[in-house]
């Protein structure tokens, strides 16, 4: 078990500047997740975790060693990979003890692990197979036994479950925060998905352009999103951004208005008058219906409809040409080129400069 | 609509056989003439049903003794050269695979470029050295020659196949602990050998068969076994077919059945071979 | 970090550069200088700038050599190319047997050019060869190859066609079933005929196979030594050399090893001239398969 330190880290290729500047502090057997939009280098920085990439400044402990320049296989570490990367012409078994049997572990003790960590991911009837003869849900499992076998410190896991079809991952999503609240172990797992990061994670880090946007439990980052990227990254549907002026500001609230807006205040800070900002709302705190005194109003005509069964997404164009998306009960009539008319309670709302 | 199909069917029956016929006769022809009595070896048209004898390879095993002790020395040198070769540009092609660097880029065409020089030319320089350090006449100089006009082809068909392998599986090694040789041996060349096995195919046929080299640097105890049987041909008081015809058998059929046997790496190797470099 | 990891493969790519740079480079260098030298084997070297290409091209051997090694590589290789593109379009025509017939065909690559030599030369003896009775009861002339030079540069060009055909015929057709088959679907919906599909998606797109199978056939082809060497020894008279065989008999024969260096540097130039062309059009196809 082992906390993880990352102070200012940054890597090159190059001379392109890929993560520029990363400080981050791990607890003991916290669940982490690195999210981010795709080539944001969520891997790469994995993968300097793991001991796979050079580290081209800064630094990282892990248990409170500085790991820079140590070896993949002597960091404590064990990682999954997306494409699983079994060792094709060696069966599970030996998948699973390969790293044991290179470090001369002797060979009862070798089983002996193997087999644990079969039962613990119920495949002890593939440990013959080769990988070529398993499903893709097994091949994962295979890939996460090799790494329980090396009792790591340190679990590093690249988008482990984008190459499975969407039952299987949901399962395999539950089994993994199983895993880590039986393992207890340090757990960093990197994904596209936010579903998967919302569901996993003690603690998300949002990585874009390089740099960590935003560090927080799963509801801390959707409740109170520090900018417009995290928010716009963090719940689906993606949060609705209107463009609108200040038109007051004083003591951390702002009143806001635009051409399909009337006045409304929110809460923000450091806004002045004039000044032009983002005005976001989740789809799901709008609710069909005329805005009465003190709540937001948004109308325009329906340009979309998709019915989910346990709701229905509908979105509208405003006056200002701008797209609005709201989440609504499933048992309402909607039409085409209706117009429709939305509300919201202004602390809902977030702004953003 | 019928008889069309009916032609083309027969144009390629024809095609075929024709094939058949320039591919196999010569092979067979001598096959079966090593095995012939006396004077049916030049009965015209040539006689197919015979009383098979091993009359020939009797006087081969009388009259040329120096023909299997070529067989030994073609055996020795075809081994050796094939494990050079392989090792080397096993290695080799590894690290053109997984690093890069301008450097390394820049070897790539080098490798290609020395590929096109014709082996004659190294003989000029090579034969004064070789004789003056005593080497002449040695297995290990033909091992060297064989081996070295085959690492630079050896080298890009190993980098061919090896960059068919992810990159994770080294990463994974990595993380397992395994170092970079370990990496090579017990992931690498179990997962290439299909290119290991190519690059054989070429270097065995080629030691195996090998003249001019042979012809410029042995003599007597180095001396390979086609070079006896080019002896056999150029002999003075005429060319006893017979003899000759169970000495090529005896040179042929295992080359020709590692060949059969390995076609399919074969053709995977000279497709890599001429496509990639 | 990175120099650091270029030296860990350092170990892994010394062998492979050593064999090569030891046995191939510095000697072709050295050949370089010899060329420039008159010397002969245990004499001291004078040096005489390009006298000695001087002598070699105005050599009439030597001009014959060549003569006759651009004919060999001329004949042998079309005819070797026309025969492995009708072969590769038979086979990939659909065959029974496809893979029995495939390894009937490769066989010739097990066949070292001495025991071809001796095949050759049997069927083709002019008292008891097969092949000459053959001909003979045909009514067609026989070849006289131990007597007439442009007999015997047939018997060779043949020989070496014997040789090489499958390696042609195995780049020709790996490109041909390399080519999908929903483009052949995708012209005959656009009302292609056979031949038309022939003309339009099979030969353009064999285009890269065809230079490559030739560009290698001819920097082969032109180095050309054993065949000929054991068939004729380049006789009657010299009449039937090659330029290898040429470069041979200057060394080796005469002590010549001036002319020799010099004859092997233009064997070199002229393979790296064709390999030229050769590295061009991979660096278009390679650049072709980026897009
Ligand atoms: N070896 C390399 N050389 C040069 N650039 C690289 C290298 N590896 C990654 N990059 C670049 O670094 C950036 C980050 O890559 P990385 O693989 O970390 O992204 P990612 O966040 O994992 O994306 P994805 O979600 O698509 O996996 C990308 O722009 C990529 O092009
Ligand atoms: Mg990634």
């Amino acid at each position: 078990m082992a906390s993880l330190r990352l102070a200012g880290l940054r890597k090159d290729f190059g001379s392109v500047n890929i993560i520029k500047g990363v400080d981050l502090e791990i607890e003991d057997g916290e669940f982490v997740v690195f999210v981010g939009p795709s080539g944001c280098g969520k891997s790469t920085l994995l993968r300097m975790i793991a001991g796979l990439e050079d580290i081209s400044g800064g630094d990282l402990y892990i248990g409170g060693r500085l790991c820079n320049d140590i070896p993949p296989r002597e960091r404590g570490i064990a990682m999954v990979f997306q494409s699983y990367a079994l060792y094709p012409h060696m069966t599970v078994h030996e998948n699973m003890g390969f790293g044991l049997s290179l470090n001369k572990t002797p060979k009862a003790e070798l089983d002996a692990r193997v087999r644990e960590a079969a039962r613990i991911l119920k495949m002890e009837h593939l440990l013959d197979r080769k990988p070529s003869q398993l499903s893709g849900g097994q091949r994962q499992r295979v890939a996460i036994g090799r790494a329980i076998v090396r009792k790591p410190a340190v679990f590093l896991f690249d988008e482990p479950l984008s190459n499975l079809d969407a039952a299987l991952r949901v399962d395999m999503r539950m089994e993994l925060a199983k895993l880590h609240r039986d393992l207890g172990a340090t757990m960093i797992y990197v994904t596209h998905d936010q579903v998967e990061a919302m569901t996993l994670a003690d603690k998300i880090v949002v990585l874009d352009g390089g740099l960590v946007q935003q560090v927080g439990s799963p509801m801390e980052l959707y409740k109170k999103p520090a900018n417009k990227f995290v928010a716009g990254f963090i719940g689906a549907p993606k949060m609705n951004f209107l463009a609108v002026k200040v038109q007051a500001a004083h003591g951390g609230t702002a009143t806001v208005a635009s051409e399909a807006i009337s006045p409304i205040p929110v809460r923000g800070k450091g806004f002045d008058s004039g000044d032009s900002a983002w005005l976001g709302i989740r789809p799901q705190y709008l609710k069909p219906g005329r805005a009465a005194e003190g709540e937001g109003g948004i109308c325009g005509k329906i340009v979309l409809i998709e019915r989910l069964g346990t709701e229905t997404i509908v979105a509208i164009e405003t006056r200002a040409n701008e797209r609005v998306v709201a989440s609504i009960p499933v048992d309402m009539e909607l039409a085409f080129d209706d117009n429709a008319e939305f509300l919201f309670n202004p602390s809902a709302a977030h702004l953003f400069s | 609509m019928c008889t069309d199909k009916l032609a083309i069917g027969l144009g390629k029956t024809v095609a075929v056989a024709v094939i058949l016929v320039w591919s196999l006769f010569p092979i067979t022809f001598i096959l079966m003439s090593s095995f012939k009595p006396g004077q049916d070896i030049f009965a015209v048209p040539p006689k197919f049903v015979f009383s098979p004898t091993i009359q020939h390879y009797v006087e081969l095993w009388n009259g040329w003794g120096v023909f299997f002790g070529g067989l030994l020395n073609s055996t020795i040198i075809t081994a050796g050269a094939t494990v050079l070769a392989i090792t080397t540009s096993t290695a080799a092609g590894y690290v053109y695979s997984r690093y890069s660097s301008r450097m390394l880029n820049a070897s790539v065409m080098f490798l290609i470029i020395v590929r096109l020089i014709p082996p004659i030319v190294v003989t000029l320089p090579l034969f004064p050295i070789i004789n003056a350090i005593g080497l002449n006449d040695t297995h290990i100089v033909l091992m060297v020659l064989y081996a070295t006009f085959f690492v630079s082809l050896g080298t890009v068909l190993m980098r061919t196949f090896i960059d068919q392998i992810p990159r994770e599986l080294d990463e994974a090694a990595q993380i397992d602990g395994a170092g970079r040789l370990t990496i090579l041996r017990r992931v690498i060349v179990p997962l290439a050998a299909p290119g290991i096995l190519a690059v054989a195919v070429f270097v065995v046929v080629f030691a195996w068969n090998e003249f001019l080299f042979a012809f410029i640097f042995t003599a007597t105890r180095a001396k390979t076994a086609p070079l006896v049987i080019s002896e056999m041909i150029g002999s003075i008081d005429g060319v006893d077919w017979g003899v000759l015809f169970a000495a090529s058998t005896v040179q042929l059929i295992p080359v020709l059945l590692f060949v059969i046997f390995m076609n399919r790496y074969l053709v995977a190797g000279l497709t890599a071979g001429a496509t990639k470099g | 970090m990175r120099l650091n990891k270029i030296t860990e493969a350092l170990p892994f790519l010394a062998p492979v550069q050593i064999l090569i740079l030891s046995v191939i480079v510095i000697p072709s260098l050295y050949v370089v200088w010899l060329s420039l030298n008159a010397s002969s084997f245990g004499q001291s070297a004078t040096f005489v700038g390009l006298d000695n290409y001087i002598r070699v091209l105005t050599d009439p051997a030597f001009l014959l050599a060549l003569g006759n090694t651009v004919l060999i590589v001329i004949f042998a290789v079309h005819l070797e190319l026309a025969l492995g593109l009708g072969m590769a379009l038979l086979f990939a025509s659909g065959l029974p047997f496809r893979r029995v017939l495939l390894v009937a065909v490769l066989a010739p690559y097990a066949v070292s050019e001495v025991i071809a030599v001796a095949m050759w030369r049997f069927l083709f003896d002019p008292d008891v060869g097969p092949v000459t009775a053959m001909l003979t009861w045909l009514g067609l002339p026989m070849l006289d190859w131990s007597f007439e030079p442009s007999h015997a540069l047939i018997m060779i060009g043949l020989l070496t066609i014997w040789l090489h055909l499958p390696f042609t015929f195995i780049i020709l057709y790996a490109a041909r079933l390399a080519i999908p088959k929903d483009l052949y679907e995708a012209a005959r919906i656009d009302g292609a005929t056979a031949f038309d599909a022939f003309r339009r998606v099979t030969i353009p797109l064999l285009g890269p196979a065809i230079v490559v199978a030739l560009l290698f056939r001819y920097i082969f082809a032109f180095r050309i030594f054993s065949e000929v060497w054991l068939m004729t020894q380049g006789g009657p008279a010299r009449s039937t050399e090659v330029v290898a065989v040429y470069l041979y008999q200057e060394a080796f024969s005469f002590n010549a090893f001036g002319t020799a260096a010099a004859t092997a540097w233009i064997m070199v130039l002229a393979s790296l001239l064709l390999a030229t062309g050769y590295v061009f059009l991979l660096r278009k196809q390679v650049a072709g398969n980026v897009h």
